[in-house]
């Protein structure tokens, strides 16, 4: 009898995730038979694993935290899933050849992490607590990676911590460190924000309080340009701040000098940062640089191309002529093989990804919540949006991923923690 | 409006930020992936061209029996086009990675390689699943077996031999020597070797001009007739048949004139049976410049040929405002600045043997679908009406003797059995040590044509003795096949 | 020739899977977008004396076979819970037999817990004993969320 509750419990999670299961299968079809060099049973047991781990973490859901959302998990399985029937066909290239395995290993260490999150962390109220120290554990964290940090691609920019082998990305637990940080104080100066101004002559400026996490994030923002060449990330804390402020504020006016400040930020960089100049003309005219700086965009734009309205078919297109096709590029690679289709499924699923985060903030307990769950939410679908937008040249291609898509262990954890605490917040516990 | 529901609208608006966002993507994808796709896919540094190169099954040329002449298999995966009759590499032509596609495999390059997009809407589903596109097929108006019948004859120098019939403008067989093999155009070291002197990689039956020689009498001849200049049995007697000429101060010697000892006078006709030069160059003077240019005109010379490969144009002379008496004089007997490619002169030959009117020449006979659809069936069509059918007559009969008369020039080209008409041609080409080109041109049976030959061997000595038995050989064996 | 027929069709499986997928998911958020607006109330007068008449509208259904956005017109006193006796029957695993009552006096309407296992939550936090309502309060019962309004 407990039993066939459960079943009725989470029932449109599992309904969803039996969709995730078909994808899989299908995907898993075309894979086995338009690339022969896979080992097929060696697949097929990689995307079981996968839906089987799904499976466990719904069930997980359905004792823990019965009154969760029913959608993010399943929206987060199948994007997962696109990206791993994507990176397992472009294991068949050399470069990427370790990738899909690995993957798997990061996929499920996230599902842990994500049951972790949900059991181990404490009251999300007693975090507020801890803003400050956050804030400075974010800080610290990207001092010291600037100070002892390694450059996995031979470059100057040292973004990661490397281990035995198995390197990390900082910066991605920095984007929950500093949700949490804005929520919190955003929360608690709510009174302050909404009532003081302060006046400089006749202008009516917002108070300390509020342009003290602004200079944070602009602070922040500009380490991680100069010394780590991060354009993605630093646009992406702005985008997150913005969206925080914008929710909790009661005036809109904080907004326009929010946007405002970014925008004088924006021209700044471009005047002081020669890399910031060239990656803008290399965004305006990639043709002139199609075999250089550009390369990459051209090519992804060119597999995209390639893919047209019906793809090339799982296994049948080329992906692999795009670099980094399997991080920076995962998105034209899915382009390329599942056509226009696919590729608007995709954008569908971060915008529903983004909606279902929305109202999960809607429907929240209090202030704080709301605010960590706008915060989180944004967090994943700014940087889809910053990484696709620079896939088609909306705006200069930076180095974000593309959440639960691209390959990537420390992009994967953080995103998982956040998942993790989406749906703590929409559980009301 | 409480707290909640002011915060619920701006999270509203905030999803509507997002809609937006995403809605901008969308458009940009649909943009690249479907508006501009078309040149992004053709750019040249799109990977994927070359990798897809491969997946096109490229048409069969076939000769005019249905054998396979050209074919494109698959062993172990990758395309390999294989020429069954290498003779034939210079007109069919190579088909390489590295160096492009020459001969036929370029002119037809679309057809084969399913570019012609006869069937559009099937192409895109063949694309859409992946499957290589099907090029379409050749047949080819080549009959192999007098293909090889020719090369046989014809010998390893260098040289030319043309078949053709002569009612339809179907050819029969193309050789050209030296020659390579365009299976061999992709081994290390091969393209290198064949750049050589003697170029191999030159077509000469259409490409290659040479001084024809006295093989261009016949349009001497033909144009003396319809001009009225001279009739068959006009007689030439005294100097006029035995030289020495004197013009504008140089001389033709007597030892051109090619009589038998004794004789100082000649009908036309015989002039041409003995190939007398004396006499065509007067012939040539009393026609005059104009005629002489404008009737090999109204064979082909200077004119554009239209054939399914490009071929070099012919002339009389390079420079018509140099051309003087003396240049008049030796052009009629094909020396001076007359410069032909054998296909021309085989054109000339065809003339005479089909009443007056040259036939198009053409090698294509018909391009198959993959599906069976026949997509070109060239019929034969006549390209220049020359010379009336009574001149022709009249020249046939002057070439039925210059073979099978006493003393004919054209005696080893006789056959048994069969009434061959034909013209023997020596060009000189002007230095002290080297050998004549020899040439035959010949048509059989002389009553009912229905082959054309044209032999051409470089520096080969006499046309008489050189060129006349290959083109007899070659008649010999092919006439019995073709019908 | 068929062959690579069936994989084109597999191809097109896959990505309309994708599109079912995010149908599922509109069709469920649809039901969920009914939320933003609270209903407005139905004929007025229903109990009887104005300016108390109020009303229950779903949020979130949890595991009843009630639809988001569905209202229940209060009695005084209205009782939820899982017996067949109660006002609003509440099929939720969480739901005690006799779990909340909603009555409505002089001071305005109230919520009351009826000692339920499981408690009721009252704008996020445990209900106790009896508590004030107001318009635009919301009750969580098991897994049914509810919100209070009052008809003006």
């Amino acid at each position: 009898m407990a039993l066939a509750s459960l079943a009725r419990a989470r029932g449109h999670e599992y309904r969803l995730l039996l969709f995730v299961g078909a994808v899989l299968a299908v995907g898993g079809w075309l894979l086995v038979v338009n690339v022969p060099s896979l080992a097929p049973a060696h697949t097929i047991q990689e995307l079981a694993l996968l839906f089987g781990l799904y499976a466990l973490a719904s069930l997980f859901l359905s004792f823990r935290l019965p009154t969760a959302d029913q959608v993010l998990l399943p929206v987060v399985a199948l994007l997962t899933a696109i990206g791993l029937l994507s990176i397992r066909r472009l294991s068949t290239t050399e470069l990427y050849a370790a990738s899909a395995d690995r993957q798997v290993v990061w996929l499920a260490a996230g599902i842990v992490v994500l049951m972790a999150t949900i059991t181990l962390a404490p009251r999300l109220e007693s975090l507020k607590r801890y803003k400050y120290t956050a804030a400075a554990a974010g800080f610290l964290l990207i001092l010291g990676t600037i100070r002892f940090g390694v450059d996995i691609t031979g470059g100057p920019y040292r973004r990661w911590f490397g281990f035995h082998g198995i390197y990390f990305q900082p910066v991605e637990i920095l984007k929950v460190l500093v949700v949490i940080f804005y929520a919190a104080y955003l929360d608690e100066k709510r009174e302050v924000l909404s009532l003081a101004e302060f006046r400089l002559g006749r202008l009516r400026l917002p108070p300390i309080q509020y342009l003290g996490p602004l200079f944070l994030t602009w602070l922040l923002s500009l380490l991680l340009l100069t010394f780590q060449n991060d354009l993605g990330s630093a646009l992406l804390f702005f985008g997150i701040f913005l969206a925080m402020l914008y929710v909790a504020s009661e005036r809109r006016s904080y907004l326009w000098i929010g946007i405002g400040v970014f925008l004088v930020g924006v021209v700044l960089a471009f005047r002081l940062f020669p890399h910031v100049r060239q990656r803008a003309d290399i965004w305006l005219n990639p043709w002139r640089y199609a075999h250089d700086q550009a390369y990459q965009v051209v090519q992804g734009l060119i597999a995209l191309a390639n893919g047209g309205i019906v793809g090339s078919g799982l296994g049948q297109g080329h992906p692999g002529f795009v670099p980094v096709a399997n991080t920076d590029f995962i998105f034209t690679s899915v382009g390329e093989e599942l056509g226009l289709g696919g590729g608007m499924a995709v954008l569908g699923l971060f915008l529903v990804f983004a909606f279902r985060g929305l109202r999960i903030a809607a429907l929240a307990r209090d202030p704080f919540e709301r605010l960590m769950a706008v915060g989180l939410t944004s967090t994943l679908a700014i940087q889809a949006l910053v990484i696709v937008g620079g896939n088609l040249r909306l705006m200069p291609l930076t180095g974000v991923t593309l959440p639960f898509m691209s390959y990537g262990g420390s992009s994967l954890l953080a995103n998982f923690v956040i998942i993790g605490l989406l749906l703590r917040i929409s559980a009301h516990e | 409006m409480n707290e909640i529901d002011r915060s619920a609208s701006r999270l509203a608006r905030l999803g509507l930020f997002f809609v937006a966002a995403y809605l901008m993507l969308s458009g940009l994808l649909v943009y690249w992936q479907v508006i501009r796709a078309p040149n992004l896919v053709n750019r040249p540094d799109n990977p994927r061209l070359y990798a897809e190169q491969q997946a096109v099954h490229r048409g069969d040329i076939l000769d005019r029996r249905s054998t396979v002449l050209v074919r494109t298999t698959f062993p172990g995966g990758d395309p390999l086009r294989t020429l069954n009759d290498p003779t034939l590499s210079l007109l069919i032509g190579y088909h390489s990675q590295q160096y492009d596609n020459s001969g036929l495999e370029n002119a037809y390059n679309d057809y084969l390689n399913g570019a012609a997009a006869n069937q559009p809407l099937d192409n895109m589903l063949r694309s859409l699943l992946h499957q290589p596109v099907l090029g379409d097929n050749l047949q080819l108006t080549i009959d192999d077996r007098i293909q090889h019948i020719a090369d046989a004859a014809l010998g390893s120098s260098p040289g030319v031999a043309l078949v053709a019939d002569p009612r339809t403008g179907e050819v029969l067989a193309m050789v050209s020597k030296p020659s390579f093999d365009a299976n061999r155009i992709d081994q290390p070291g091969y393209w290198s070797s064949l750049q050589g002197e003697n170029s191999p990689l030159l077509n000469r039956a259409l490409d290659g001009r040479y001084p024809p020689g006295s093989t261009f009498k016949t349009v001497t001849l033909a144009t003396a007739l319809t001009s009225g200049t001279a009739t068959l049995s006009s007689l030439f007697s005294g100097q006029d048949a035995t030289g020495p000429l004197f013009i504008q101060g140089a001389m033709l010697p007597a030892s051109a004139n090619n009589l038998p000892p004794g004789l100082n006078q000649v009908t036309l006709e015989d002039a041409y049976k003995y190939s007398d030069n004396i006499v065509f160059a007067v012939l040539g003077q009393r026609m005059g410049a104009r005629n002489l240019i404008n009737g090999a005109g109204s064979f082909g010379f200077g004119q554009h040929i239209p054939f399914d490969l490009p071929v070099a144009t012919s002339v009389v002379t390079t420079d018509p405002n140099t051309f003087n008496q003396y240049d008049l004089a030796t052009s009629a007997f094909g020396q001076a600045q007359v410069l032909s490619t054998p296909l021309q002169l085989l054109l000339v030959d065809e003339a005479i043997a089909n009443g007056g009117t040259i036939m198009r020449p053409y090698v294509v006979k018909k391009i198959t679908a993959p599906n069976g659809e026949v997509l070109q069936d060239t019929q034969p069509s006549a390209w220049r009406v020359v010379i009336s059918p009574t001149v022709a007559a009249q020249v046939g009969q002057a070439m039925v003797t210059a073979v099978n008369g006493p003393g004919a020039s054209g005696y080893l080209a006789r056959l048994p059995g069969v009434t061959v008409a034909g013209k023997t041609g020596t060009a000189q080409l002007g230095g002290a040590t080297q050998q004549p080109d020899a040439w035959f041109m010949a048509y059989a049976p002389a009553e009912h044509p229905r082959l054309a030959v044209l032999v051409l061997k470089e520096q080969g000595g006499e046309g008489s003795t050189v060129a006349a038995p290959i083109a007899a050989q070659i008649l010999a064996q092919a006439l019995p096949l073709y019908h | 020739m068929s062959f690579a027929v069936v994989v084109l069709l597999f191809r097109i499986l896959l990505v309309a899977l994708l599109y079912l997928f995010l149908a599922q998911v509109v069709r469920i958020m649809y039901r969920d977008l009914r939320i933003a607006a609270p209903s407005p109330p139905t004929t007025p007068g229903g109990s009887g004396r104005s300016g108390t008449s109020a009303q229950l509208v779903v949020l979130s259904a949890g595991q009843t076979a009630f639809q988001a956005g569905q209202q229940f017109r209060l009695r005084n006193p209205t009782l939820l819970g899982r017996e067949p006796a109660s006002d609003i029957l509440v099929d939720d695993d969480f739901v005690s037999a006799q779990h909340l009552k909603l009555l409505s006096g002089p001071t305005g309407w109230s919520a009351q817990d009826l000692n339920a296992t499981n408690g009721t939550r009252l704008n996020g936090s445990r209900l106790r004993g009896t508590m004030p309502l107001k318009s635009g309060d919301i009750l969580d019962v098991g897994r049914l969320k509810l919100r209070f309004v009052l008809d003006h």
